[in-house]
């Protein structure tokens, strides 16, 4: 079974036991989601970048419909726009990509749906894991590349870079781990050009927000 | 793409001339990777003739770097010009795989 990045990522962040997104914070967690949009089509060979722009190379649908709706976005744009500008057009689609990720991980027997009410009134929607083997395959392969020389696929640099931007190490592999391997995770991370761009976005994200509440502290 | 390849003493030199991008990289990828796999055991990638290079053409090369770790190959990359300089240190490729600026440093540095 093939995960796109979309799923892969909403696997890590998943926590198994609550079936509820640990950590995640929507304004954030957008931006994520846009990126392994934009590293699945990379991979897939349909869109290719550089340090300035990012071209459509092939808009033949993946058959992915994660992917396809932004493919055929991007081919119809009428000028070149750089990386930065999808991520945070694609971000602003970033619950619409949750969403079809976890329809897809439902319909592939990954997690099911338990719909919950808190005070009997406000429902709330958790997803607990129905077969951990991918998620589980996911966290083994980060692990044995991080504590290794290997060189990595493409494949696992942009799984990395995301997992990286987003803090997710030392929930995959323990605070101490990810502080010992941290080094070898920002080997890894810079290799991906796209997560180098969601991580500016998000650091750019962050600088505002910390002047606004420098502006603003209440 | 046009991709030269020429045998100094032990090191078999692959100088490819364009643009390493979406359009080339297959090519590229596929053609060193025989080299590795038919047992050449020392590879010098003479990028003198690449002028420029995008994710999927950085892509190629790690996947040429993974395999000839796994194959205990030989490999280094020279002669980079500087747009390709550029996008090489950006993403840390140059920690991936030993780069040498021009082709006699490539043969010399390559490790015998």
């Amino acid at each position: 079974m093939l995960l796109t990045f979309a799923e892969e990522i909403l696997l890590l962040f998943l926590d198994d036991d609550t079936g509820k997104f640990e950590n995640m914070y929507y304004e954030e967690f957008k931006y994520a989601l846009a990126g392994a949009v934009l590293m699945d089509l990379a991979l897939r060979s349909r869109i290719d970048t550089d340090l300035e722009k990012l071209t459509v190379v092939d808009p033949t649908p993946t058959g992915e419909s994660i992917l396809d709706g932004f493919l055929r976005k991007i081919s119809e744009s009428e000028e070149d726009k750089n990386t930065f500008y999808w991520i945070s057009e694609i971000a602003k689609s970033g619950a619409e990509i949750r969403d079809k990720a976890l329809e897809s991980l439902v319909s592939r027997g990954v997690l099911r749906v338990e719909e919950k009410k808190i005070l009997w009134v406000i429902g709330v929607r958790r997803y607990p894991t129905v077969d951990d083997t991918q998620e589980k395959e996911v966290r083994r392969r980060i692990i044995d590349l991080l504590n290794s020389e290997d060189i990595p696929t493409p494949h696992d640099v942009a799984l990395v870079s995301l997992a990286d931007t987003f803090d997710l190490f030392p929930q995959i592999v323990g605070e101490y781990e990810a502080k010992k391997l941290k080094p070898r995770i920002e080997q890894i991370s810079k290799l991906d050009l796209i997560g180098q761009s969601v991580s500016h976005v998000l650091k750019r994200l962050r600088e505002i927000k910390a002047d606004a509440y420098v502006l603003h502290p209440y | 793409m046009n991709i030269e390849k020429t045998k100094i003493g032990e090191t078999l030199v692959v100088t490819p001339e364009g643009n390493l991008d979406a359009q080339t990289e297959k090519e590229f990828q596929e053609s060193v990777l025989d080299n590795i796999e038919s047992g050449e055991n020392s590879i010098l990638l003479d990028f003198s003739k690449v002028t420029y290079a995008s994710s999927a053409g950085l892509r190629a090369v790690l996947i040429i770097a993974k395999k000839q770790k796994e194959s205990g190959v030989k490999l280094a990359v020279c002669g980079l010009h500087d747009s390709v300089t550029e996008i090489f240190s950006v993403s840390g490729f140059d920690t991936i795989v030993d780069v040498y600026p021009d082709l006699n440093a490539g043969l010399n540095g390559l490790p015998s």
